[in-house]
């Protein structure tokens, strides 16, 4: 026997077919059908049309890919004939994942950093897949939890040494570093200021090219502002906004 | 003149004036502009303590040498300005001193894709968190004067 746990991620419809905490068992000698008492689990919403009894409820299971999700459908049976009279089919972003994830999700989704935060702290990451941290990652940014991304980088790099994603992850997100500071300043820096602060006006909007407090050239866009200056070495180019 | 902390130790190792003006048409809030060099891209950048990382605008990523290989994907990343799709990428960038000695280091950036509501003129933004988080600054607004230096 095998145990999935399902949510949807689509539309409030199906999330009102399907509790996101819906969980069907499957047996292994009967792949693609289940008529177990877990539909009890099924929300009021849908046992509550017809008043059917759940016995003749069906779910279909059918992998798509055992990592990314299923493709499951819904069946309604008829109790007098047994013929289906009501077929529902989602075809995908069903996850196999779990309540924990769901919340972390759920929480970012909503924007709302101190309860993401709550729910991972909460979270045994020590337990958790490389997948699961990089989703986790994924989420911290969408919840703007952006401290928490580092962390779960860094801790599922050390987690996961061979894991190349998750050793990019942690090096894009560790904390900046100096890489040389003897470098020698650059006194024409005055010039410039002076220049956009005398003509800002005259130029607002567009891309200037400066040099030494010249201006060496003004295009409504970068690309054709480099293409008309060329490669030289030490222009200033920035937008007068 | 540079910083020094009581004990002697450097507090600044370079110092630059800064522009002090609006970030784009649209706002009124004056901002530091200090002048940075982004990879081998010498431009302006907006100094915004309250922000993450540093943004550059598509305009100029397509200046740089980036190659998405070594980006990480943000779909979305939520910021002060709402939520954006784009690619976290490690940029060097050199903060250019008129006095002293110019800092170059290494900061995450992120990029927001072409097709993103973002404002274009806000060119550049060098964030706190990931970006300034390891450099000593501070500023004289009686000189209008930023200075800066290694956190060791």
């Amino acid at each position: 026997m095998e145990a999935y746990t399902f949510r949807t991620a689509l539309t409030q419809n199906l999330s009102a077919l399907l509790i996101p905490r819906f969980v069907g068992v499957r047996d292994a000698g009967d792949a693609h059908s289940i008529t177990s008492g877990s539909l009890l689990d099924l929300p009021p919403i849908y046992l509550g049309t017809s008043g059917l009894n759940p016995d003749h409820l069906s779910v279909n299971f059918s992998d798509l890919d055992e990592s990314m999700g299923y493709e499951v459908s819904l069946t309604r049976t008829s109790p007098a004939n047994g013929e289906a009279q009501e077929r529902v089919q989602v075809t995908q972003d069903f996850e196999n994942t779990d309540q924990e994830m769901i919340q972390l999700e759920e929480a970012a989704d909503r924007g709302d950093e101190s309860a993401f935060i709550e729910v991972a702290r909460n979270l045994n990451w020590e337990e958790r897949s490389s997948t699961d941290f990089i989703r986790g990652i994924q989420f911290s940014f969408n919840a703007g939890a952006n401290m928490y991304a580092r962390r779960l980088a860094e801790q599922g790099a050390r987690q996961f040494p061979d894991h190349n994603e998750l050793r990019k992850y942690a090096k894009i997100l560790a904390p900046p570093e100096v890489i040389q500071r003897n470098l020698p300043p650059d006194p024409t820096l005055r010039a410039n200021r002076d220049w956009l602060k005398a003509h800002w006006g005259e130029y607002r909007g567009k891309w200037v090219a400066l040099h030494n407090g010249d201006l060496i050239g003004a295009e409504p866009n970068l690309q054709d502002l480099k293409q008309s200056v060329g490669k030289r070495e030490g222009i200033l180019f920035t937008k007068v906004s | 003149m540079l910083l020094y902390l009581e004990n002697g130790e450097e507090f600044a190792s370079g110092a630059t004036n800064y522009e002090y003006r609006p970030a784009t048409e649209h706002e009124r809030t004056p901002r530091i502009t200090v002048s940075i060099i982004l990879d081998n891209f010498r431009t302006l950048a907006f100094v915004d303590t309250g922000g993450v990382y540093g943004i550059c605008s598509p305009e100029i990523a397509a200046s740089l040498n980036l190659d998405p290989k070594d980006a990480i994907s943000a779909d979305p990343l939520l910021w002060g300005r709402g939520r954006l799709e784009g690619s976290l990428y490690r940029i060097l960038v050199t903060l250019i001193a008129e006095e002293g000695e110019s800092l170059q280091f290494e900061p995450t950036f992120f990029i927001p894709q072409v097709d993103q509501a973002w404002d274009d003129d806000l060119s550049c933004v060098l964030g706190m968190y990931s970006c300034l988080e390891r450099i000593r600054f501070a500023v004289d607004p009686s000189t209008d004067t930023f200075y800066f230096g290694e956190l060791k």
